[in-house]
């Protein structure tokens, strides 16, 4: 209101100087002046000074996303439905003397769609929106966190209060930042920071005009100090999991909405590809297919459009890496190899087989991720050792040796023996990790990795002509699709493909 | 922002009818009024105007046969200026009635102004009898601080003039 008038009045007085012949250049100076000063008096530590940015993003109106437009999430989401039910129905609780739920607490992955779950809160509640991230809280000055904590929760209640809503939700991202353990003496600011949050949600009860929900995201949710996880500060923790087939299905229906897709697309499939993406690498997905189909100026999108936007989200974008022909040879009979194998491990598991060098890879196969599965028998993980060892061990058998191209197949190889020694699945029997030597550990992992090796090149053997014959298509075509590989295995293994169980 | 639209518009036009109100408001009764009342007291004045404006005012006399500049001009100014509060003020005397007088007048003035761009003085009422006697018109000339006044008179033709001593750097100088 008062802004409104000085805006009314300035020009006014303006055009009344100048009538009176008066120079209204002083008076700017003055009043130009006289703010300098105000922001000068004012530029104590916390406030915002010039050329800064207003601390918190602001958000006057509740945002407009409901829960219907997250994809998948169903059981996050109707945990999170029910807590914020006592935001809405908040005399019943007052009938049944419940406490308030004071915070909420959403861990999970990147990407999974912690800051949406936010926002479609607070559109569920009805409540005003303010949110901030860990990070904003943290400056070169002492005290200042604290402050600032200070400052979002009146900033809070005062935005119900002008809207007209009687809760708030405020929205903290990346809570590690400052609500981490507190132990030594190394981080005494953020303990300030953290008490000040602590003690402003114990200052929260049903009495006052606003209530406030503190809903924190984090990806470290073991950082956390366990003053802020107890029950009345943080009620109830929520995990946002990475989304299941069903979820991604969603997911990809909610991000093609607004585009234009061609009829024979089949989102099943995608989603069945996409094993392991989050909700945000989904949409870049969806979003990387739109922009081949633009580039190409097809009308619609097409299935290739998506399956190439998966080899981006997952790899990188094409790069121009010029290899020689040998190197090229080698990378095909090194991803034949890999192709080879978990075809034999998992019949119909090969999608692709690319030469086309993406991200830091020279080439890659692409696999048929099958059903979601979270469970894995021993014989599954020895078949995935195999097919990760089956590169080194193609270039091997054809060349007599072996390159650095295979060093980040033995990474994961050795992950999954690691996996394997762990879960108990070794000849070590049942172990505790800590109580075992690593010679030990070294010495089983080496057997495990030397048997199943001498397996795959001796599978491998069995493939001699299919190399030959793929590695000339591969290396023209540059690209191998699961169905001609799978015809090129047929016609020129010795043997039938047996089909490991 | 949007609904303040009608708030900065509403305290706009309010500011402007106060501001712009006031001061007219101010200068009708402050200044115009008392002016055109002093005016209307005055003795040998026909018709008068008062023109405002925010940092000068003109009076527009119109003078009769029987005005003075000694007599009548002088307390008039003072008074007028008085009522002018600080602001710059021309009277402008209407020369409706000059006929013969303003060839005079273009003859003596050579006089006049040389005898005020050399401070020689007393060169002014000799250059103006002389050419009063010459062509049979009365004629009065003084002068005061500030001014030197000229007062030409036959029948019923007139002739006012009031001339700066102080001119500002133009006109003949003596420079030696």
């Amino acid at each position: 209101m008062g802004k409104a008038i000085a805006i009314g009045a300035t020009p006014a007085l303006l055009l009344f100087l100048l009538y009176l012949g008066v120079s209204p250049l002083p008076l700017f100076a003055v009043v130009g002046i006289g703010i300098m000063g105000w922001w000068l008096f004012r530029a104590r530590p916390g406030s915002p000074a010039f050329g800064q940015k207003k601390r918190t993003l602001k958000k006057d109106s509740v945002p407009n996303l409901s829960f219907e437009n997250i994809g998948g999430q169903q059981r996050s989401k109707a945990e999170l439905k029910e807590a914020l039910d006592f935001l809405i129905h908040r005399n019943k609780l007052r009938d049944y003397g419940i406490r308030p739920i004071k915070g909420i607490l959403l861990s999970g992955p990147p990407g999974t769609g912690k800051t949406l779950m936010a926002k479609a809160a607070a559109h569920y509640t009805d409540s005003v929106f303010v949110t901030t991230s860990g990070s904003e809280f943290v400056e070169m000055y002492v005290g200042v966190g604290a402050q600032r904590i200070r400052e979002l929760f009146q900033e809070a209640r005062t935005g119900a209060k002008k809207s007209n809503k009687n809760s708030a939700i405020i929205f903290i991202d990346e809570i590690d930042v400052i609500g981490g353990q507190r132990e030594g003496s190394q981080h005494r600011e953020y303990d300030q920071t953290l008490n000040q949050l602590l003690t402003e949600m114990d200052g929260i009860t049903t009495d006052q005009e606003v209530q406030i929900l503190v809903v924190a995201a984090t990806n470290r949710k073991d950082m956390l100090d366990s003053a802020l996880l107890r029950p009345g500060r943080f009620d109830r923790h929520i995990s946002v999991d990475l989304p299941d087939k069903k979820a991604r299905h969603m997911i990809l229906g909610l991000h093609t909405e607004n585009k234009p897709l061609a009829e024979d697309v089949e989102i099943e499939q995608i989603a069945t590809e996409t094993f392991g993406f989050s909700g945000a690498q989904l949409e870049s997905l969806t979003n990387e297919a739109a922009i081949y189909a633009m580039r190409e100026g097809n009308g619609v999108i097409q299935q290739m459009h998506l399956s190439q936007a998966i080899d981006k989200v997952m790899m990188g974008e094409k790069t121009d890496r010029e290899a020689t022909q040998e190197e090229r040879e080698r990378v095909a009979i090194h991803e034949l190899g890999h192709a080879i194998v978990s075809e034999w491990v998992r019949p119909e598991s090969v999608s692709q087989v690319s030469l086309a060098p993406r991200g830091q890879a020279l080439g890659y196969v692409r696999h048929h991720p099958g059903q979601d599965q979270y469970l894995y028998t021993k014989k599954q993980i020895e078949g995935q050792i195999m097919i990760c060892l089956a590169g080194a061990a193609a270039e091997e058998k054809v060349y007599g040796n072996r390159s650095t191209g295979a060093q980040n197949d033995y990474v994961q190889a050795n992950r999954y023996t690691r996996t394997l020694i762990e879960a108990g699945l070794s000849d070590l029997g049942i172990i505790d990790m800590k109580l075992i030597g690593k010679d030990m550990l070294h010495h089983e992992s080496t057997k495990i990795l030397k048997t199943l090796y001498q397996e795959t090149v001796q599978l491998l053997n069995q493939y001699a002509t299919v190399f030959e014959k793929a590695l000339d298509v591969l290396l023209k075509e540059e690209l191998l699709s699961g169905e001609q590989f799978r015809m090129l295995l047929k016609r020129y293994a010795k043997d039938a493909v047996t089909i490991s169980s | 922002m949007q609904n303040r639209w009608p708030v900065i518009a509403a305290t706009l036009v309010v500011s402007l009818l106060l501001l712009f109100g006031g001061f007219y408001a101010y200068q009708k009764i402050q200044i115009e009024t008392p002016m055109q009342e002093t005016l209307t007291e005055a003795s040998h004045i026909k018709t008068y105007e008062v023109e405002t404006s925010p940092n000068h005012i003109t009076v527009h006399l119109t003078p009769d046969h029987g005005f003075s500049l000694s007599k009548d001009y002088i307390p008039l100014q003072k008074k007028l200026n008085k009522l002018a509060h600080g602001r710059d003020m021309s009277i402008l005397i209407k020369h409706d009635a000059e006929g013969e007088l303003l060839d005079a007048w273009n003859r003596i003035n050579f006089g006049i102004q040389e005898g005020i761009a050399l401070k020689q003085y007393t060169k002014i009422p000799q250059t103006v009898s002389e050419e009063a006697k010459a062509h049979h018109f009365d004629a009065t000339v003084f002068m005061d601080k500030n001014f030197v006044y000229l007062e030409l008179k036959k029948d019923d033709l007139h002739l006012y003039r009031v001339l700066p001593l102080n001119k500002q750097e133009s006109g003949v100088k003596d420079n030696g």
